[in-house]
């Protein structure tokens, strides 16, 4: 991964009516790594990438490419690649006409020759796997052909950047997970620098060099995908990351306590008191109730991918925590059980 | 229109979750047969007693073929300029917000509402040399009123609400994340809007022009008022279908009617295959 900072974001803060959707925003973009923006929606993740692409401007703060401030650059002359949800595809272009839409909207001066723009859609047709589709229209396509034609018209223009609002939030489950795999191989092969917005944390954690993870306009974390799961640095982002079982705990001695009853989980120094314990569900462990930091009774499971999911019902509190369990024979509902927590993160309550 | 082949059975009527298709088709034959098929058919039944040689004989009569060529000539260039005018009107009041917008908005469907009259003395008032705007062009030498002029002012009058009406839903509609695209890939407002924003529309300008165009071939009550009437200059056909009558010639009258119906049907097909064909080149599959 390239080192150098392709985008700096500055302190960027954003209103829109009275709702302020960025605070105080910084981040910076490494060249030619695939970055994610993840959080969940009003977190402001769109917005950043918007006032990135030059379609909405910051009313403080800065955004600088490679060393130029372009915060007051049109969007005409940021040179980004932008990729819609929904494809916002020209319909009544062929797939060719719409690829060389960009190279074609150029100054005759800085416009390439006729054959040559017809040599690149023929590379980008290519590249995205669509040779034989150069004379459809949109509307005779798939949606994921369509998102595939959508991208090689924003790489036709050689971006510095390419900038994707949840580009597969409009497509069924599969050809998403198709699609995902394929960027990834399109970004390795190009080293294009890369930045997608996504509310979906499986997608951000399969396909980025790095996960920022958002909310409610303010950067939480940003780190490897492995960094933000291992490290969390806060009970936000780990919620976002997955399924979580939040327990009340006592901390004391760098030791945590469900219960009166000692965990594996160590507490940060100087972390003392009431706190809240938070769990995976693959972090809990059926147990007998001596060694059970929680209590409850089965509400139902059901398998999936190889794997037990249980849901089961807090003594007391009316809570269902979800625990997993290897594929093991179907609890019957009603049962009572103990739950023994193997491990999990600790933030203040 | 021409109904597919019966051929076979089955294809004429599609299976359908929804019930009454021979209610509504039959209901659809009686009204549109008694409304509009059986009168245009005694029409044209009252015109061929003249036999082929005596309608072509009214329709090469010097008058009348002045009066065809003002009616379908005028017509023609008043829906072109009340299409790109009311094209005009359309953007301005979807795209843009004002103090107003609303008023503006209900005041495009007047000449829809006004009776046809009222139109013609309004706009003969004002644009005769002593009215408001017609003292003003006759400084510059310009005579409206009483001319082919008026003819064309009083056509595009009541063309206009149509060309706006017509494109008015599609403006609403377009996408704004196309424009926001094609300015991404580095192109100006101008390029976007020339390539990427108006060739969707051009459909709907079409039915407008069309609607226009058919407004105003038939419009009788408010271009009379302005036209002058001059034979062989400011006469349109419909004023001259009004004089046959009232000499007692019903067959002329029935002629020029039914020669005006065939240039009609011919030019609305021509537009409406035009607009087939656009709709497909411009991606409503």
């Amino acid at each position: 991964m390239g080192g150098s900072t392709a985008i700096r974001v500055e302190a960027l803060s954003k209103t829109f009516d009275t709702a302020a959707v960025l605070h105080d925003f910084s981040l910076d973009v490494r060249a030619g790594e695939l970055l994610a923006l993840l959080g969940p929606s009003g977190s402001g993740k769109t917005t950043l990438l918007r006032i990135i692409a030059g379609l909405d401007f910051p009313d403080r703060g800065r955004i600088i490419f490679g060393g130029d401030d372009a915060t007051q650059l049109p969007v005409q002359q940021r040179a980004v690649g932008f990729v819609f949800q929904h494809y916002a595809l020209f319909k009544h272009m062929s797939v060719a006409e719409n690829i060389a839409y960009g190279l074609n909207a150029r100054r005759r001066s800085e416009r390439p020759a006729k054959a040559e723009i017809k040599a690149r859609v023929g590379d980008l047709l290519d590249l995205i796997k669509l040779s034989g589709f150069a004379d459809r229209y949109p509307s005779q396509l798939s949606g994921g052909q369509r998102q595939r034609i959508a991208l090689a018209r924003a790489l036709a223009v050689e971006p510095r950047v390419l900038l994707l609002d949840e580009p597969f939030g409009a497509l069924d489950a599969q050809v998403r997970k198709d699609l995902r795999r394929w960027l990834r191989e399109i970004h390795d092969r190009t080293g294009q620098t890369t930045i997608f917005v996504t509310h979906d944390q499986d997608e951000a954690l399969e396909l980025s060099d790095r996960v920022a993870v958002l909310d409610k306009g303010r950067l939480e974390q940003v780190g490897t995908p492995d960094e933000v799961q291992e490290n969390p640095v806060s009970a936000t982002v780990l919620k976002f990351l997955g399924d979580t079982i939040e327990v009340e705990a006592l901390a004391r001695d760098g030791q945590v306590f469900v219960q009166g009853r000692a965990t594996p989980v160590v507490a940060r120094p100087g972390l003392v008191g009431p706190v809240k314990l938070y769990a995976r569900p693959w972090q809990l462990q059926f147990a007998e109730a001596h060694e059970a930091h929680l209590h409850g009774t089965v509400r139902s499971s059901y398998r999936t991918q190889g794997r037990q999911r249980i849901e089961v019902d807090r003594e007391g509190e009316g809570k269902t925590v979800v625990v997993e369990a290897s594929d093991t024979a179907r609890l019957a509902a009603g049962l009572p059980v103990g739950l023994r927590i193997l491990g999990g993160y600790v933030f203040a309550d | 229109m021409a109904e597919p082949p019966l051929r076979p059975r089955r294809r004429f009527r599609q299976p359908s979750v929804i019930p009454g298709f021979g209610l509504t088709f039959g209901y659809t034959l009686t009204v549109l047969s008694l409304i509009v098929l059986l009168p245009l058919a005694a029409l044209v039944l009252r015109a061929s007693q003249l036999g082929f040689a005596g309608i072509w004989e009214v329709a090469t009569d010097s008058r009348v073929a002045s009066a065809l060529r003002v009616s379908f000539g005028i017509s023609l260039l008043a829906a072109l300029v009340a299409s790109v005018f009311g094209f005009i009107v359309a953007w301005v009041l979807t795209r843009y917000d004002f103090p107003g917008r609303r008023i503006v908005d209900a005041v495009v469907d007047l000449p829809f509402a006004l009776p046809t009259a009222v139109a013609g003395i309004a706009l003969a008032a004002l644009y005769a040399p002593n009215g408001l705007v017609g003292a003003q062009l006759a400084k510059l030498g310009i005579e409206a009123a009483y001319t082919p002029l008026g003819i064309f002012i009083a056509m595009v009058f009541i063309g206009l609400p149509f060309a706006v009406r017509t494109v008015q839903p599609l403006i609403v509609e377009i996408d704004k994340e196309i424009e926001e695209a094609s300015a991404t890939l580095g192109a100006g407002r101008w390029h976007t809007l020339v390539k990427v924003v108006l060739p969707p529309l051009i459909p709907a300008v079409l039915t407008g022009f069309a609607l226009a165009f058919a407004r105003g071939v038939g419009e009788y009550g408010s271009i009379i008022f302005i036209a002058g009437n001059l034979p062989y200059v400011s006469e349109i056909a419909p004023l001259l279908i009004v004089i046959k009558l009232s000499e007692f010639d019903y067959g002329g009258a029935c002629a020029i009617a039914t020669i005006m119906l065939g240039i009609s049907f011919v030019t609305l097909l021509a537009i409406n295959l035009i607009q087939a064909w656009s709709r497909r080149r411009f991606g409503y599959v």
